[in-house]
């Protein structure tokens, strides 16, 4: 039976696909009989926040509850600018990065307008146009994996308004050099914004990467995405962050929606963004060590892999990604399966300690034989 | 699909020629070939002299419309009538048999044999039926040389000079089981493929010549039937890996949760599908999109057994309610089933649309009905979402129908496939 109401929503929103979350622990692990769950779907980070959170979050204030939060994370931009040499103008923070993305979206593109990213990339840049009615031009990535830049600079037009990056790319864990990135943005020469999504930017080790916190100096097209879902293991708070040159920022703003961070998120995010060493460098450790037992144990079993950036990797598999999940979530672990983003022969794996990561493996083995 | 025009009348047998008469001349002009514009023709005026006779002085909406298959009528009218039996084609076809000088009984059926298609469903509390009939389209012959390949393989659009070399092709390599009657005329597919029915993707040698083909047909918004892979080259393997990676990744973020074959060949990569072998002679290729999070699926007690052991088989997680009872009060005086016909394949699956108090009588006069027009393979599906489709499900069991499949997601909820025994 169609529903009454569908002729009362736009086409592009009639068309488009609702997005199904995956179900609570308690509930995946009552459905599927088992009575432990390790998620390593998520790219969360699987040690917590730093030791300050911690203590603050045991001893927050319950006044907060019954009073608005700040409109625009005041007291949060200052740190954040102070952390990264840049006026608290430049920053606007967001209930997660999907609503900065929107914001962006909402500031710039109208119907008839494009914007262009890769097919197989973090895959809100694409529902969120979509929904909103603007076409998402989709270039394929290179032979390595990664965004490849004369096909996103070859797909501009008079209608191109947004070209998004993900660097690393989510889930490949590719990324663009400082040289590439520059060269790149040098072509562009201000015909659109760029927005470089580096929500896994902690994560990176390797020295030639782009930081597009630096390159905007000199590109002030320039629009940067961070999180603190990721590296500082506030995922549940829903807090991210877009930093942008003054003239671009004061564009975006206008579509910036207030009040929608709460005030434990803000908090907790300014104790987090100043108290991030330790927490990065053991963070680090783990990725590495946890990755090092994946790949050995990919490379044992022949499973062609990624090694990239991130604290996360691919693996691709010789059965089904569903068939997978399901036969993993019986052994207490929960994958990604990458159809859904146009990698049907893949499954994405988030590190977690070692212990948990030598369980997975043994189970992946059983499953796999 | 475009719209040719639109008009409502109140039910009387004066209208049954008037409309039959715009209707032929439309077709013509839309390109219906003149016997093709007879036949819709003579199918709407005795669709409209059939409601006249049932429904006289109701308000019928008729639209008429084209796509690129052809052209298609509909008929409207509240589905609040009383009468819903005669919406059943047995019942139409029975009249015939009971008494033939009854002949203003007979429309619905009568239509039904005039067009290319005709069905009925249920849409928003209205009774909707569907004459089609289609254009006229050429039937190719084999390719007798086929060409010799050579360099690298990738994906190429699949264009109508493609598609109808590909088609070529099969009909020189595959036996006729295994591909689809359409592929004897590529036009068809193409329309097809224009009207987003079905989509395709094919892989080409360096020099463009066509060396494998897939086809897939969307069979709602949730799950899809693939067809092939069709393979002319020697490297079987890769070029199979090709076209099921490429639809896939063009899949992967429409709303489709399942796909299955429609017709499989020998070279489907294990790989992208779970198998599922239906009976000694059958095999199932299932591939899930999604992630597993469980559903309820509603159930007969009669069939709950056959479900655990087909979910446990697939690792599904289903919450099986058993339905045996329900408050036959709330039925309607007549259930209504439609039928899916497979002519060439002499394969019928019926799919109820109303429960009834008269349903075992209806499943009965169905089976009558199916068995004198010659149809050797019955089925009849039901969406285990709905409790009264479960409650049907074992009248239709205690009437010689077994469980022959489920197919996980391809409707409300899971699909369950009952196949009759004599």
């Amino acid at each position: 039976m169609s529903n009454p109401f569908e002729h009362l929503i736009p086409s592009y929103v009639q068309q488009f696909e609702s997005y199904i979350p995956s179900k609570p622990d308690d509930e995946l692990k009552r459905i599927f009989g088992i009575d432990h769950l390790y998620r390593l779907n998520n790219n969360e980070n699987f040690m917590g926040p730093s030791k300050k959170v911690k203590e603050f979050m045991q001893n927050v204030n319950s006044g907060l509850i019954p009073v608005y939060p700040n409109g625009d994370s005041f007291n949060l931009r200052y740190t954040l600018a102070e952390k990264f040499g840049k006026s608290p103008e430049q920053f606007l923070v967001g209930n997660g990065s999907n609503e900065v993305i929107t914001c962006v979206l909402k500031a710039f593109c109208e119907q008839g307008d494009n914007i262009i990213t890769t097919d197989q990339t973090y895959a809100v840049y694409e529902w969120v146009a979509e929904f909103s009615g603007i076409e998402a031009r989709l270039t394929p990535l290179d032979e390595n994996m990664a965004f490849e830049p004369q096909r996103i600079l070859d797909a501009i037009d008079q209608h191109t308004k947004i070209i998004f990056i993900c660097n690393p790319n989510n889930p490949t864990g590719t990324f663009w050099t400082k040289e590439v990135m520059a060269s790149f943005l040098e072509k562009v020469n201000n015909r659109c914004i760029v927005v470089i999504d580096e929500a896994y930017f902690e994560y990176v080790e390797a020295s030639n990467y782009a930081n597009g916190m630096y390159l905007m100096e000199q590109f002030p097209n320039l629009v940067v995405f961070r999180t603190f879902s990721k590296m500082y293991a506030l995922a549940s708070l829903r807090i991210g962050y877009l930093v942008a040159s003054m003239d671009v920022i004061s564009l975006i703003r206008k579509t910036y929606v207030v009040y929608s961070v709460n005030s434990l998120a803000q908090m907790t995010a300014q104790i987090a963004i100043s108290d991030d060493e330790e927490l990065i460098r053991n963070t680090r450790q783990m990725v590495r060590d946890g990755k090092k037992i994946l790949s050995d144990t990919c490379s044992r079993l022949n499973l062609y892999h990624t090694h990239g950036e991130g604290n996360f990797m691919m693996i691709k598999v010789p059965v089904p990604d569903t068939l997978l999940y399901k036969r993993l979530i019986r052994k207490g672990y929960v994958i990604r399966t990458m159809t859904g983003f146009r990698f049907p022969e893949w499954i994405r794996v988030s590190i977690l300690p070692v212990g948990i990561m030598q369980g997975f493996c043994e189970s992946l083995e059983e499953v796999l034989s | 699909m475009v719209q040719l025009f639109q008009l409502s009348f109140n039910a009387d047998i004066f209208y049954a020629a008037v409309v039959a008469g715009v209707i032929e001349k439309l077709a013509v002009k839309e390109g219906l070939t003149e016997i093709a514009s007879s036949r819709l023709s003579l199918g709407t005026e005795e669709v409209v002299a059939y409601l006249s006779n049932k429904f006289s002085g109701k308000k019928i909406d008729v639209q008429a419309t084209k796509n690129a298959l052809g052209v298609q009528i509909r008929f409207s009218l509240p589905e609040l009538f009383s009468d819903l039996h005669v919406f059943n084609l047995p019942t139409n076809y029975r009249s015939i048999l009971d008494d033939e000088s009854n002949f203003n009984r007979m429309g619905l059926y009568l239509a039904a044999r005039f067009a290319d298609g005709f069905f009925i469903e249920l849409k928003n509390q209205r009774i909707e039926m569907t004459l089609k009939q289609e254009y006229e389209f050429e039937t190719i012959h084999k390719m007798e040389t086929i060409p010799q390949y050579r360099g690298w393989f990738s994906i190429a659009d699949s264009n109508y000079d493609t598609v109808t070399d590909a088609c070529a092709i099969i009909l020189n390599r595959y036996k006729s089981d295994q591909y689809a009657s359409v592929v004897h005329k590529p036009e068809k597919l193409w329309a097809y493929m224009q009207e987003e029915i079905f989509r395709a993707c094919s892989v080409k040698d360096e020099a463009g010549n066509v060396a494998g083909f897939l086809y897939w047909e969307n069979l709602s918004n949730k799950s899809a039937n693939f067809y092939g892979p069709y393979i002319f080259a020697d490297d079987k393997k890769t070029i199979a890996q090709l076209l099921f990676k490429h639809m896939f990744e063009t899949i992967a973020k429409s709303s489709l949760l399942a796909v299955f074959n429609g017709i499989a060949t020998s070279s489907v990569p294990g790989n992208f599908f779970e198998k599922i072998m239906i009976d000694e002679a059958r095999l199932m290729y299932y591939r899930q999109l999604n992630e597993e999070v469980g559903m309820v699926v509603r159930t007969p007690s009669i069939l709950r057994q056959y479900l655990e052991s087909f979910y446990k088989k697939l690792l599904l997680i289903r919450d099986i309610v058993v339905v045996d009872e329900y408050n036959k009060s709330d039925k309607q005086k007549c259930s209504v089933f439609g039928i899916d016909f497979d002519k060439i394949n002499k394969e019928a699956t019926i799919i109820p649309l109303i429960d009834g108090k008269d349903a075992t009588a209806n499943i009965e006069s169905h089976i009558n009905y199916l068995r004198n027009e010659n149809y050797s393979e019955i089925y009849a599906r039901f969406d285990m979402f709905y409790a009264w489709q479960a409650i049907l499900a074992e009248l239709f069991y205690q009437n010689g129908f077994q469980p022959y499949l489920v197919k996980p997601y391809a409707g409300q909820s899971d699909i369950l496939i009952m196949k009759f025994y004599e």
